[in-house]
């Protein structure tokens, strides 16, 4: 959840502090034009009781104006938002704008206003080409327009906080804050770049999602076409540094590659590879012992920075050693497989209620209803290291209970994982609705992974429990007994 | 339902009452008899090292109470005397330190016994005199030697609560008695009077933080069945059902299970391997009855008229080896069964004490067996350990976790750093690991001239070690001496 209140001041210090900047600068007048302010009314979601609206929050950024009356902007801003308005620089009207797409995973959304008087005296930016390392950067925006210089590092793939995965971003050698969200990054007066949110990069260094990426984001919406995400190859490796490990596997001194340790069910390479393979090339890339591609200009990168260009089921060139025979392969790309998503747009998150049990599905954004502590630590793993299997598509938790007569004994369950309703295996949401129409012997029979204190066998009167929902949903002022995609 | 997981709660709030140590100064006994029987202990303790555990820890002193009982014995807690290598007792009102030594410690129960080879330590010495539990509210002293001076400290309180409470030096989950009566740092082994009788051992307190006026004493049922399980002359464990369960409060619960009316119990949900319970109770049982105790839906027993305990509690009574008596619900039919008790069974071993910690190093790797005091469990801890340690269940193929503990870098084990520490070991050269033992085995057999070893769950580095065999004893001797390490596994393994 943002901290609105220490962003907004962290944006006025900034702003006092570059103000002298944004006075002297030339080429910021004509940037201007590009760039609009973002108000955003947003409502959080309530993970924890999910059939509650969460609080409204009002949110400040900035878009960019690009070519065919689009904004550009950061998809946290917008995504969760019920209202939004822009404004142009130096002026007071607002108008109505909407979002068109959303690219969840790179923390992107363009947004369209109807009212086309907005764009009169506006410049859609000019696309410039990815920045070389060392390369000055100009950053536009602010609370009132303001400019903050900057130069680049170099690209790296970044654990983006507001997307909860790792995407390429270029890492910058000064701070950029919340106070730059969705603000347009430029270098010798062209489009580079938005500023990004992401944790594990050095202190006082700021990231970049850069051109190339956007661009990609571009390319996933061509002809209205819903974005989809960018796609993930699938697999766990390992190095390879060890004379006796590259011996084991067959490698040849003058050979490079990982080892494909883990393929992830139902993601791209599951099918397609197998655990022990060695993977040598990647997109024509030779792949090192550490697992990155050496790429012209940009540099060392990891070898999953190429997937994240492929649009879903673009095919991408695999060279492995099997068994120390060359092969390749044209692996199609599938989306990421997790067993716990992250949803940052998730409006309507999974609930079912029954007989005032709270089932929710463990995702990451759910991490967030207590401190971390209180999870248990198995909890705590499956975020870690939760893969998705045939029989765990997702990990189903009865997260609290609503205490009323039919729960009687079983009211301080909380945070339990859902083995079996009924006999049935659950391996996601949908399988408990399956499972509750057939009870044992006229009781309800939930199994649960809980040797805590609480136990791990719930039995309930499968016929009083329509009535006691019922009551239950009354007495805790609840609408539905489930969310809409379970109906 | 098995405490252990209350420990997490409480494990930061309770302190143990030993003190460090800061000096001492004589004094003179007073007319209070009961002070004949006093005796402040200093130790000076030296701690393993668990994460070098060739290693020898570091010194530190400390000190407690203790009190003298029949038989020239001095009375205290376990955890004052805890990997204590020397030991010097002075009694009330003497000013002359006498070196005692160890007879019997007790880390279940947090008590132990030490003897004083020089007799005139007891001259002029008074036994105490044992007493029994108490009520609730009645008036109790507590001896001892707390922080805040050097002289014999004496605070008065009323008893407060009497139940089963996990004691924090052994995280076994035994009776306690709690009392308003200050208790703090020192107070360790000191003893706890009613009407001129001792009636427990003070032993924890809450850090003033989270509770106050809250100590708490190891009550006499327990010191009694400390005394009678020493007369064997070696210290045999408080025993364990090795069971979890839950209660029974939903109706539907119970109708399920075929419980009439008026039937109560607990539900087995767990039966751990080899322990008292493997192949006696099965999961779905329902507890009726232990030790002649009537089980409640609550999983409580009436110890006394008007007064519930958990239904562990006659299991603190009793010795390995004792028979039990328990009457079960199973498939809706009444059954008797009895249970030969034995020690508490644990995947992961509740903290050691006096003991030199298990190691083998092989090519660098250091392997010990995933235990409490290493890598302790704290916040820190990755969470697929704390999750075994606290819910893992023992099984045949399972009975330890064996961990690489961390690796000693050098050519042979290049390329394997420390995203490899504190991975779970599952496989060696093909085979099973379920213990130490298993370990060594695999490693005399190597496969094509390679070692593998296959982990668990580390993510970010891999899961399988490759190690050239032939260069492995050579590698193993140049670590060893480069690392200074004297052996390349414990004296247990050898």
């Amino acid at each position: 959840m943002k901290d609105v209140l220490s962003k907004t001041k962290i944006a006025m210090i900034l702003c006092l502090g570059l103000f002298l900047v944004s006075c002297s600068s030339d080429s910021g007048k004509t940037l201007r034009k590009s760039v609009v302010k973002v108000f955003a009314t947003t409502q959080n979601v309530d993970y924890y009781e999910p059939w509650k609206p969460g609080a409204q929050i009002p949110l400040k950024g900035c878009g960019t104006i690009i070519s065919g009356k689009r904004i550009l902007t950061t998809a946290h801003l917008v995504n969760k938002a019920n209202y939004i308005e822009i404004q142009k620089f130096g002026q007071t009207k607002r108008y109505v704008a909407k979002v068109e797409q959303v690219g969840f995973d790179l923390d992107l959304a363009l947004l369209t206003v109807e009212d086309d008087d907005f764009f009169t005296d506006t410049k859609p930016v000019e696309y410039g080409d990815l920045p070389n390392p060392g390369a000055k950067l100009v950053i536009q925006g602010g609370d009132e327009l303001s400019i903050k210089e900057d130069s680049v590092s170099n690209m790296e793939m970044v654990w983006g906080t507001e997307v909860a995965r790792e995407v390429p971003a270029i890492l910058t050698n000064g701070v950029i804050d919340a106070a730059n969200d969705g603000c347009p990054v430029f270098s010798d007066g062209k489009f580079v770049g938005i500023p990004f949110e992401s944790t594990g990069k050095p202190d006082k260094t700021g990231s970049i999602i850069p051109i190339n990426v956007v661009q990609r984001f571009f390319k996933g919406i061509q002809n209205s076409h819903a974005y989809d995400g960018f796609p993930d190859l699938g697999f766990f490796t390992e190095d390879l540094e060890n004379p006796a490990l590259r011996n084991y596997f067959k490698i040849s001194p003058k050979q490079t590659g990982e080892i494909i340790t883990k393929i992830f069910y139902g993601g791209s390479a599951d099918g397609l590879l197998k655990e022990g393979d060695v993977l040598t090339g990647i997109d024509g890339y030779p792949v090192d012992d550490e697992g990155y591609i050496n790429l012209k200009k940009i540099g060392r990168l990891p070898e999953c920075y190429l997937a994240t260009f492929y649009l879903m089921g673009e095919k991408i060139s695999l060279d492995i050693l099997r068994d120390g025979k060359a092969l390749n392969i044209k692996m199609p790309l599938k989306p990421i497989s997790e067993l716990l998503t992250f949803r940052p747009d998730n409006r309507h998150p999974t609930y079912l209620v029954m007989a005032g049990f709270v089932f929710v599905p463990l995702t990451a954004n759910y991490f967030s209803t207590t401190n971390w502590e209180n999870f248990k630590p198995e909890l705590q793993d499956l975020y870690y290291h939760g893969l998705p299997s045939a029989q765990q598509k997702q990990v189903v938790l009865i997260s609290h209970v609503l205490p009323h007569e039919i729960n009687k004994g079983y009211d301080k369950i909380n945070n339990v994982i859902v083995k079996k309703v009924n006999g049935v295996p659950i391996t996601e949401m949908k399988d408990l609705l399956k499972a509750f129409q057939n009870p044992v012997n006229g009781y309800d029979v939930i199994e649960v992974d809980d040797h805590d204190w609480y136990g791990s066998t719930i039995i309930v009167d499968a016929a009083k429990v329509k009535k006691a929902t019922g009551e239950i949903m009354d007495i805790f002022k609840i609408q539905a007994d489930r969310s809409p995609d379970l109906k | 339902m098995r405490p252990i997981n209350k420990k997490a709660a409480i494990i930061h709030g309770f302190f143990l009452l030993a003190l460090f140590f800061i000096g001492s100064t004589s004094s003179w006994a007073g007319d209070d008899p009961l002070q004949k029987s006093l005796v402040k202990i200093f130790t000076t303790v030296q701690e393993p090292n668990f994460y070098e555990p060739w290693r020898i820890g570091s010194q530190q002193y400390m000190s407690g109470s203790g009190c003298v009982i029949v038989g020239n014995r001095i009375l205290t807690n376990a955890h004052v005397v805890s990997n204590a290598i020397f030991i010097e007792v002075l009694k009330e009102g003497d000013s002359q330190k006498y070196i005692a030594k160890r007879e019997f410690v007790a880390h279940d129960c947090d008590l132990a016994i030490l003897k004083v080879d020089d007799p005139k330590f007891f001259k002029g010495t008074a036994p105490v005199t044992f007493g029994d539990l108490p009520f609730k509210r009645d008036k109790v002293a507590v001896y001892g030697f707390p922080v805040g001076g050097e002289e014999l400290s004496i605070t008065e309180g009323v008893v407060s609560r009497i139940e089963l409470s996990t004691y924090a030096h052994s995280s076994r989950y035994l009776m306690d008695v709690q009392t308003d009566a200050a208790i703090n740092p020192g107070n360790s082994g000191g003893p706890v009077f009613k009407d001129k009788k001792m009636i427990g051992v003070a032993f924890q307190g809450y850090n003033a933080v989270i509770a106050q006026n809250t100590g708490f004493f190891v009550p006499m049922p327990i010191v009694k069945r400390f005394l009678k399980a020493i007369k064997k002359g070696s210290y045999q464990g408080v025993p364990a059902l090795g069971i979890y369960h839950q209660s029974m409060e939903n109706d539907s619960l119970r109708a399920y299970y075929g419980l009439k009316p008026n039937q109560t119990g607990a539900l087995i949900t767990e039966v751990l391997y080899q322990s008292s319970a493997w192949n006696k109770l099965q999961v779905n049982d329902v507890l009726l009855s232990i030790d002649g105790f009537k089980v409640a839906n609550d999983g409580t027993i009436s110890f006394r008229k008007g007064e519930r305990i958990g239904f562990q509690y006659p299991l603190g009574l009793h010795q390995i080896g004792d028979k039990m008596k328990l009457k079960i619900l199973r498939d809706k039919k009444p059954l008797t069964l009895t249970v030969t008790l034995k020690d508490d069974i644990r995947l992961v071993p509740l903290v050691q004490y006096d003991t030199k910690p298990t190691y083998f190093i092989f090519d660098g790797l250091v392997f010990t067996p995933f235990n409490s005091n290493y890598p302790g469990i704290n916040k820190d801890t990755p969470p697929e350990l704390k999750a075994l340690y606290f819910h893992g269940l023992p099984s045949k193929d399972h009975k330890q976790i064996i961990l690489i503990n961390h690796i000693l870098s050098n050519a042979i084990n290049r390329g394997y750093d420390s995203r490899f520490g504190n991975s779970i070991v599952t496989k060696v050269n093909g085979h099973n690991i379920s213990d130490m033992k298993d370990l060594i085995a695999a490693f005399a057999d190597p496969k094509d001239g390679h070692h593998s070893i296959e982990i668990e769950k580390a993510k970010d580095a891999g899961t399988i070690m490759i190690l050239d065999a032939a260069k492995s004893q050579k590698a193993t001797e140049e670590i060893l001496g480069k690392y200074g390490v004297p052996s390349d596994r414990s004296d247990d393994l050898k």
